[in-house]
């Protein structure tokens, strides 16, 4: 696609969305009012803020306001857009200096406001006037300033009246004065006769109570009596860090702005806010009609079973998993009874609690048990799970459903089945997740490969005359090839020695001035060592050899042959004829062609 | 072992088991292993434990061994409760096939189970206990062969083949040197009854050092009478009982 084209579709698609929110919640919502006075007290002079605010309304005239004993005049005017999960709220808040003129308690009437062709009404508020202003204190019970409590915290309880072991959502409820900046701890919850689930995260809002703006947090817990009788809730202690305005006296005759409580500088402070005590009623559990597999489960529930495999063979192991699932007190809660075990090995279970609400009461606990049939069988033991209902006061029974299965095989005659470590342990804690059952492997059926015996092979005579065996051949052959060698080795060197001495004869031969003995004995000598080359490997003085040994080394024609012998007989003439002979002049060119050809025809010859 | 598990009381039918060993006794062992191997597997499919485990011990009186039969009657000895005999089955499954993968999964479940010691490993272990045993001789005798042919060109060619020599002469050093720690560790023993207790000397009233779940392994390194001196897991040495430990290496009969 083209870039022009892609632009044009983001700034439509743009341009629908910001329509769509714009235009969404403006009809959706209803339009409210309220007001809200930043002080329920003052005194003669202080200045208070009222605040009218009108949700779901965009244009709305400041209402006139007028209350007896009161100077309330109009200060300013805000508009505020509030996003809450893609639900646009649109609010107005219309703010009025309220001065009280004389000591008393007045009201504010509830005023009427048009708004988006319907009339909404504020709730009325009310002030005590006192004749001069106080100095403010922090304490125990609740927090305050000039007066006024800034912060207070309360326990919200869906009853004064429940049963030992019955879990109770409560709420622990904190205001803060929406002027005060608060940093606050998680609260600190101590108290006998009472065990206290952990605190969740707490939930922040703004709200408006006694005609003032609150920043409400809520700790959502779960209490549950572990003891009758009449018993106060447990300690709340929070713990918070407040910024409040400083103390100073009220200057008469200045500007309203100047002394107002919250305008001042701030100053930190660490105040402890802690809830007033609240009693509750408990009551125990009744001992008539109690079940003996009662195990302590306070609540309202429901049970769900199921077993698997459902075709095993005896000493097969099989997982039966019951859920419960309801609101109560789960951490109390233990398996449901496995009742008619007969032919059955059972384990112990374990259990793993899933909760769906932040007090951890509510939600589904799964209990999974392994169970051994020892025998055939056409169906799982039976289960039964027993509870208290505090709603009817009278303990309930809830039956699984019958489990079909199809165990074969033979009765076993010991319980030996295994034992999966972690259940039989017996220690497997209620919150941990249940183990899988386990088992030691199956038969390999296969004979496998078959073995001589344990001792390593190394060990046995064979390895060794397996290996000797070669190694002795290997060994033979190296040896007989390096003889072998050496014997070339000598051979070689000799060839050597005769190629080097043939050489240096034939340098003899290539002289043209050589003397006939010279030139004799290097033709002689090369004939010798021609007929010793070709007679190797045996060896021998090359100068032993003569005429008819070099004749018969090769085979020559004739007239070679002829020249051969000639060629000895001139040069033991030339040896044996005395001193002198053969020293004279160069040997004839003729006879020199002559040798030399009668050489060349020899070294041509084939052996 | 074999002659304490014979003595232990079998639960599976009789009628069965006479007709086991009636086959073995008649058909001949040897011949008949497969057949042999099938009716030990059938009473073990029936939950005939005993049965199966007197079927497994015949073939092991008669052989052929090999390491499924071994790890076959320590499934059989662990359905009737001996842990002990299982223990020492899988074991030497292990011993005669090292990578046996069922025999080392049953063994590591039944450690789970019983807490069984094992010698602490260091990289000194890790790195000569493999190639085990067989595969060592095996590993060695190879390179040997390779290092031989390596170097035979130097009397044909007067010349050696320097790289595939030099390989061979680091896997024979390896393969060696594992053959060498192996053998020097001392013969494997296997704690077979529920708890062995080492003591300082070879008697009962002497002190205790340590206690050993069924299935530790512990190393010989002196045999006395009814006391065996062994290298604990904990590398420390002790006595023990000879009857609550057996040998993982088996003689052949």
């Amino acid at each position: 696609m083209k870039p022009v084209f892609l632009a044009s579709l983001r700034l439509c698609v743009g341009f629908l969305l910001v329509l769509g929110l714009l235009g969404m919640p403006g009809a959706a919502d209803a339009a409210s009012a309220s007001a809200t006075l930043s002080g329920s007290t003052a005194a003669v002079g202080e200045t208070l803020e009222l605040k009218i605010t009108v949700d779901g309304a965009d244009k709305i005239t400041a209402p006139a306001v007028r209350a007896e004993g009161l100077d309330i005049r109009p200060s300013g005017t805000s508009s505020q857009i509030r996003m809450d999960n893609f639900n646009m709220t649109r609010s107005v808040t219309h703010t009025y200096t309220v001065t009280p003129l004389k000591e008393g308690t007045f009201a504010i009437p509830a005023l009427q406001i048009a708004a988006g062709g319907q009339t909404i009404t504020t709730q009325p508020l009310r002030l005590t006037v006192s004749g001069k202003a106080g100095a403010g204190s922090v304490g125990g019970g609740a927090a305050t300033a000039s007066k006024e409590t800034f912060a207070s915290a309360e326990w919200v309880l869906p009853k004064t009246s429940a049963y030992v072991g019955e879990a109770i959502p409560v709420e622990l409820r904190l205001y803060v004065d929406a002027r005060v900046q608060c940093q606050t701890q998680m609260p600190s919850i101590a108290g006998d006769g009472f065990t206290v689930q952990k605190l969740g995260q707490p939930q922040q809002r703004r709200v408006a109570k006694d005609g003032r703006e609150w920043e409400l947090v809520i700790f959502k817990t779960a209490l549950t009596p572990a003891k009758s009788g009449k018993l106060a809730l447990p300690s709340a202690d929070i713990n918070a860090v407040v910024v409040l305005p400083s103390k100073r006296q009220r200057l008469p005759d200045v500007d309203d702005f100047f002394n107002d409580p919250f305008g001042a500088f701030p100053q930190r402070q660490q105040v402890v806010i802690r809830p007033d005590p609240v009693e509750m009623e408990v009551k125990p559990l009744p001992v008539d009609g109690r079940p003996k597999e009662f195990s302590g489960a306070v609540g309202q529930f429901t049970l769900e079973t199921k077993a698997a495999p459902e075709n095993v063979r005896v000493g097969d192991p099989v997982t039966l998993t019951c859920v419960v699932k309801g609101v109560g007190n789960f951490d109390r809660m233990e398996s449901p009874v496995v009742a008619g075990t007969t032919g059955w090995h059972l384990y112990p279970p374990s259990g793993k609690f899933k909760a769906d609400d932040d007090a951890g009461i509510s939600g589904e606990k799964t209990f999974e048990q392994a169970l051994i049939p020892e025998a055939p069988q056409t169906e799982a033991p039976p289960v039964t799970f027993v509870f208290f209902n505090p709603s009817s006061g009278r303990y309930e029974t809830l039956h699984g459903k019958r489990l079909a299965l199809a165990v074969s095989g033979t009765a076993a005659p010991s319980p030996a089945a295994p034992v999966p470590a972690a259940v039989a342990s017996g220690a497997a804690p209620a919150a941990t997740p249940a183990p899988a059952v386990r088992d030691i492997q199956y038969l390999r059926i296969d004979p496998g490969a078959h073995v001589a015996g344990f001792d390593p092979v190394w060990r046995a005579s064979g390895f060794w005359t397996s290996q000797s065996v070669p190694l002795a051949a290997l060994l033979a052959l190296s040896g007989w090839q390096w003889r072998r060698n050496r014997q070339n080795d000598g051979l070689l060197r000799r060839a050597a020695r005769l190629r080097q001495a043939k050489e240096e004869a034939a340098r003899v031969l290539r002289r043209a001035d050589a003397k006939p003995d010279d030139f004799y004995g290097a033709a002689i000598r090369v004939l010798q060592l021609e007929t010793a080359l070709g007679r190797l490997p045996v060896g021998g003085d090359p100068a032993a050899v003569d005429a008819e040994a070099v004749l018969a080394s090769r085979s020559l024609d004739c007239e070679t042959a002829e020249g051969v012998r000639r060629l000895f007989a001139a040069h033991d003439e030339l040896r044996y004829a005395g001193v002198g002979a053969g020293t004279g002049a160069a040997v004839y060119p003729d006879q020199r062609e002559r040798v030399l050809q009668i050489l060349a025809e020899f070294e041509k010859s084939h052996a | 072992m074999l002659e304490k598990v014979a003595r232990k009381e079998t639960k599976g039918p009789r009628g069965a088991r006479i007709f086991l060993l009636l086959l073995l006794f008649c058909a001949g062992a040897r011949a008949a292993a497969p057949a042999d191997l099938n009716a030990a597997h059938a009473l073990y499919d029936k939950g005939d434990y005993a049965g199966a485990r007197a079927g497994y011990e015949a073939l092991v009186q008669s052989g052929p061994w090999s390491a499924n039969l071994f790890y076959n009657l320590g499934n059989a000895a662990y359905r009737q409760g001996e842990k002990g005999s299982a223990f020492l089955a899988y074991e030497r499954a292990l011993a005669l096939e090292p990578g046996h993968p069922e025999a080392a999964a049953n063994l590591r479940f039944l450690r789970e189970e019983t807490g069984a010691k094992l010698p602490a490993v260091t990289w000194v272990d890790r790195a000569l206990e493999h190639p085990a045993g067989n595969t060592a001789a095996w590993l060695a005798a190879a390179a040997f062969w390779g290092l031989c042919f390596s170097l035979a060109p130097l009397v044909w060619k007067r010349r050696a083949a320097a790289g595939p020599a030099l390989v061979c002469v680091l896997a024979l050093g390896w393969s060696g040197a594992a053959l060498w720690w192996q053998n020097s560790q001392g013969a494997l023993w296997i704690v077979t009854a529920d708890t062995a207790t080492a003591r300082t000397e070879p008697a009962d009233n002497a002190t205790a050092t340590a206690k050993l779940p069924v299935g530790s392994r512990v190393r010989l390194l002196l045999e006395r009478g009814a006391w065996v001196n062994v290298r604990l897991p904990d590398a420390s040495k002790g006595w023990i009982a000879r009857d609550a430990a057996d040998p993982v290496r088996l003689a052949r009969r």
